[in-house]
């Protein structure tokens, strides 16, 4: 039962990747700018949705299934490599750092939320 | 429509896949999604080379199997909140190995797909010569 949860959270983030990847090819070509966007808001979503008390069902279908779907690390690794190709070296360690700097911070905000740091 | 069902069959099982994977653990060190990280950074090298250069696939079959499948199979989320979680555990060691890791590994493997799909069109070649 588990793993349809999972697989059903999957299905949703998955095509909430495609839209929005749909959305943001109109406005721009440039290689990893969507998968940016993913990974970053899905950091924060982790780090919000795991930090609150959640059932366990629900937290399974949103944080194994739809955030890891939503959010890909392969397509990260591909954008990577097709700065590489383009000897684009300073874009694509600044892509790279970037991903993984701003989803740290993007999760600890998330986490910081949920904790109740700051109040709206 | 056809692209959303197929993103969605194949979504369905890398989701599945992950979470099965995950489910094994192997002490602090982050080893699953290490794991199916650099798998599917390999399974996309590889599939993007051959359908780019070689095999002429349907865009909707290219979505279940690139969109769907490998993009749920990876995942970049967890792979944030497990750095976050070592940093609170206080193992800066694993958690700044754990990243560097991620990356090399994961670009590795997408060369090495790159390259075997390479090596598999070529002998393909090669049989397609002899039995002419």
């Amino acid at each position: 039962m588990i793993y349809i949860i999972v697989g059903l959270g999957g299905t949703i983030g998955a095509i909430l990747r495609y839209l929005v990847g749909n959305i943001f090819k109109k406005f721009t070509e440039k290689h990893g700018i969507v998968t940016f966007f993913i990974n970053i808001t899905g950091s924060f979503l982790i780090g919000y949705f795991s930090t609150r008390q959640i059932p366990e069902e629900f937290r399974y279908f949103l944080i194994a299934g739809l955030l890891g779907g939503f959010t890909t690390y392969s397509t990260f690794m591909s954008d990577i490599v097709k700065y590489l190709r383009e000897r684009k070296h300073f874009e694509a360690f600044v892509y790279m750092f970037f991903s993984i700097f701003l989803g740290i911070i993007a999760a600890g905000l998330g986490i910081a939320l949920a904790n109740g740091i700051w109040k709206a | 429509m056809k692209n959303i069902i197929a993103i969605s069959i194949g979504a369905f099982f890398g989701a599945v896949c992950r979470f099965a994977i995950s489910r094994l653990n192997f002490g602090s060190f982050p080893l699953t999604t290490l794991f199916v990280n650099v798998l599917g950074s390999f399974i996309l090298g590889l599939i993007t080379e051959i359908i780019l250069e070689h095999i002429r696939m349907t865009e909707t079959l290219r979505h279940m199997i690139i969109t769907g499948f490998i993009s749920s199979f990876t995942t970049f989320s967890s792979f944030i909140l497990e750095i976050i979680e070592l940093l609170i555990r206080g193992e800066i060691t694993i958690a700044i190995l754990y990243p560097i890791s991620s990356i090399l590994l994961g670009l590795l493997a997408f060369i090495l797909g790159v390259r075997m799909a390479g090596v598999i069109s070529v002998k393909q070649r090669k049989e397609e010569c002899e039995l002419i």
